[in-house]
């Protein structure tokens, strides 16, 4: 059923479909164009065989330390992957890569399609007039990965505020970078326990404050 | 005498008056603390409406591609936090579908036992909630009172009330405890005493069905193409559930239909929630009579955590604990996505994968994230006041929504 | 623990009772105070500042079997005007700490603060680029309850710990600070000294 759908898209648009494939665990996947998304995603909505009326999910992988986190760091050591699982084709070419989770309720079925953006100043055709389910999913990926979706009604940071610089989810953006918008109280640092950080680390317990206000030193020490 | 009532109609079509903007939230009791609503009010309705949400991001997928995959199970909860266990299993079934292990027949049926639970919590909580801005506050306190008996049974299960944390790729953390299905056993009765009280003080109240009923209706082909999933698409009508349509675990093994509503509106959502309580306690039932004896996790050591005797005495059990603790379980490259059905729909996991012991990309398809997109939808044209069932009907988890 | 004699035998010397006039304030304002201590103690008007998880603890709290109304803080205000105690509970993030200060700055003093679980005591394990380490960052706490939620016993006993705070601490019928009183002693200085230069 699901290689059905994949042959219909692919035979229809020759040249938009990059690549299809089915993955080990089932999932199918077809590559495409992005200059093609909504004609072909106006194809796969309203084709009667394939009626992917919904659009479950839309969201973006940033592919910048794909390569280098997978071959720095600790090797693979004894783990190999079990016999089925092929490795995925080298990706680090392209950094953006948006993927639409397609669902046919009447059909029961999927498709993933993934289609690759440019590095600067990824832009891509908006779907909300499609599925408009669209419109929330592709501010979340606007407001977390910079993507501008042309076309959409109302482009702007969902989650975070209008302050924000930057796009938390980008692979470029530090972990805990945070931008305030309150200015943070002033107060001495609480008394740290044993853990990370100026008092904890390395330190043995008895060099430290933790409860010993009240604690006999000759008692502990 | 008529005329007299028309010039007084009329008048009051002629007072003066205009649209007005009132601001809802975020720390507002019938916005379950985390969203922004700016109304546009002509008299008492509703003509436009805006949702400001992010009140309660957290940068879960950010947390979470910093973590092993093991420790993304402890945001997993706090994503719905009203049904950690649907959580934990939906992610713990996406990572081994990535890798490509199975896990073992008891553990599959403790996950079931285990998330239906959580299901009954879930809408017990929401339909609770729902009756308390309402105005029905013992219908709430019932249905309390039946989530506390119900979290017994989970604290003894897995040690936590609700943040549990408690499946492991390949299986469960441990096994049900001696005596435990017989106090299920027991307890189930009486949840389903406090359940058909909450039905019983709610489904033929006269107040709670007129500020339901034909409020926040919504058609089928809007419904699925505005991404509903769970029970406020099967209250449209349309029986998707990702239980029956593409059985995980071992829900096709077990006796249960699908319950749907016929109008898509608030009241149909309650209705729907109150039959998938009855089904889930059926299932359990069902479960707890058919599961069979043997293990609950995998013996594969690559994935799963050796038993601690193993670890103590043998010098692969105690390699397999180290490399599984330092370097986190070793999942193939590739990605994935999975699905399975949470307490308010469809819950896809989107996982990417390089090789190593961390996640590159996870991503959570949340289903009350594209249900609240809706709400504007849901609410516009009718009363302010139909707002507040409205919401609670969709059962809006901040956690989940706004990751 | 040696006792120092020295000490014993000044403090010896004060006189039992003091019949001074300062004195006799303090001893009334002690009492004043800790009538007043007693009384906020036992009514205290909570605002739950519900954001997340631990949202459904406080549910439970609230609600039959651990029934917080036991301790005498039964009653949800969802007007910061009309409530004494905030609790924050649930994480806090950058964008929710703006409504967070506002919320705690149209309260009416006296006001106490409780943070219900880790993510409002010191941001828990969400260290990353949205969440507010802790809402003593933003306002101040005065109990931190601990736990990812807590317990509703934990919440309880942060409970217990607040009304002893609030029972020991000092309470005033008027409270103003020095400065003001000069400055209104002042102006009405000036205004008399208007009226009779007349």
């Amino acid at each position: 059923m699901s290689k059905i759908s994949l042959e219909r898209l692919q035979a229809r648009f020759p040249k938009d479909v990059l690549a299809v494939e089915t993955l080990p665990h089932g999932d199918d996947v077809a590559r495409v164009r992005r200059e093609a998304i909504v004609e072909i995603c106006h194809f796969l909505r309203d084709d009667p065989e394939l009626d992917f009326k919904m659009l479950s999910d839309l969201t973006i992988i940033d592919s910048l330390t794909r390569r280098s986190e997978a071959f720095g760091g600790s090797s693979r050591a004894s783990m190999e992957a079990p016999p089925h699982v092929r490795q995925q084709p080298s990706e680090a070419a392209v950094r953006f890569t948006v993927i639409y989770q397609l669902y046919s309720i009447t059909k029961k079925h999927r498709v993933r399609l993934k289609a690759d953006l440019d590095d600067k100043e990824p832009h891509l055709e908006s779907v909300s007039s499609l599925w408009k389910t669209a419109n929330w999913l592709e501010r979340a990926a606007f407001d977390l990965f910079g993507v501008k979706f042309d076309g959409h009604p109302n482009m702007e940071r969902i989650f975070l505020y209008p302050e924000f610089k930057g796009y938390p989810l980008r692979k470029d953006y530090p972990v805990n970078k945070r931008q305030p918008l309150v200015e943070e109280r002033n107060f001495p640092d609480l008394v740290r326990g044993p853990g990370p950080g100026p008092g904890g680390a390395g330190v043995p317990m008895s060099q430290t404050l933790v409860g010993r206000i009240n604690v006999n030193r000759e008692t502990y020490d | 005498m008529i005329n007299a009532n028309a010039d007084a109609f009329s008048a009051e079509q002629d007072l003066p008056s205009k649209e007005m903007v009132i601001n809802l939230g975020p720390s507002h009791p019938a916005m379950h603390g985390t969203v922004r609503v700016r109304a546009r009010l002509d008299g008492e309705t509703l003509r436009k409406m805006e949702l400001d949400i992010g009140f309660l991001h957290r940068g879960f997928e950010k947390s979470s591609e910093n973590s092993t995959w093991t420790q993304v199970l402890p945001y997993t909860d706090r994503l719905n936090y009203v049904s950690p266990l649907l959580n934990n299993v939906g992610y713990i079934m996406a990572v081994e579908k990535l890798i490509g292990i199975k896990d073992p027949e008891r553990s599959q049926y403790i996950r079931v036992i285990a998330g239906e639970i959580s299901r009954i919590c879930d809408h017990l909580t929401c339909l609770g909630a729902m009756a308390l801005e309402l105005g029905a506050f013992t219908a709430f306190l019932y249905g309390i009172e039946a989530r506390e008996l119900l979290w017994d049974r989970v604290t003894e299960l897995t040690g936590a009330r609700m943040t549990t944390s408690w499946t492991r790729i390949g299986g469960v953390a441990n096994d049900l405890p001696d005596g435990w299905a017989e106090k299920l056993k027991k307890t189930l009765p009486k949840v389903a005493e406090l359940r058909e009280e909450m039905d019983k003080l709610l489904t033929k109240n006269r107040i709670f069905i007129d500020r339901c009923k034909g409020v926040g209706e919504i058609t089928q082909e809007e419904a699925v193409s505005y991404g509903f999933t769970g029970p406020c698409l099967r209250a449209t009508g349309i029986d998707y559930d990702v239980r029956k349509a593409h059985p995980y675990l071992v829900y096709d093994r077990l006796d249960w239909t699908v319950p749907v509503g016929t109008r898509g509106d608030t009241f149909d959502r309650y209705l729907v929630r109150v039959e998938e309580m009855r089904l889930s306690e059926k299932m359990i039932l069902q479960c707890l009579a058919q599961m069979p004896e043997g293990d609950y996790i995998v013996r594969d050591y690559r994935y799963a955590l050796p038993p601690k005797s193993e670890v103590y005495s043998s010098i692969e059990g105690a390699m397999a604990h180290f490399k599984l603790i330092m370097e986190g379980t070793q999942v193939p490259a590739g990605e994935v996505y999975s699905y399975t059905e949470g307490a308010n729909g469809e819950l896809g996991w989107f996982l990417v994968s390089n090789g190593k012991g961390k996640p590159y990309r996870v991503h959570v398809r949340a289903p009350g994230f594209t249900i609240l997109s809706a709400l504007p939808r849901l609410c516009e044209g009718h009363l302010l006041s139909d707002l507040v069932p409205t919401f609670d009907s969709i059962n809006m988890i901040g956690g989940e929504v706004e990751q | 623990m040696p006792v120092d004699l020295k000490e014993t035998s000044e403090a010896a010397l004060v006189p039992a009772l003091v019949t001074r006039r300062e004195d006799a304030q303090s001893f009334m304002e002690k009492l004043v105070s800790g009538s007043l201590g007693w009384a906020r103690k036992y009514s205290l008007f909570t605002y739950p500042f519900v954001t997340a998880c631990c949202g459904m603890e406080y549910m439970s709290v609230a609600s039959s079997r651990y029934d917080i109304a036991r301790f005498g803080a039964e009653f949800p205000r969802f007007s910061p005007r009309q409530a004494d105690l905030l609790m924050i509970v649930g994480t806090i993030n950058v964008k929710q700490s703006v409504v967070l200060k506002r919320v705690y700055e149209q309260m009416c003093e006296p006001k106490w603060v409780m943070a219900f679980g880790v993510c409002a005591s010191s941001g828990g394990f969400y260290d990353n680029y949205a969440t507010v380490q802790g809402a003593d960052r933003i306002i101040p706490v005065d109990v931190y309850v601990p736990g990812c939620p807590p317990r509703p016993e934990q919440v309880l006993d942060g409970l217990r710990l607040l009304q002893d705070k609030i029972q020991t601490q000092k309470h005033s019928l008027i409270s103003r600070d020095q400065a003001a009183i000069a400055e209104d002693a002042g102006r009405r200085k000036g205004f008399f000294q208007k009226i009779l230069s007349k």
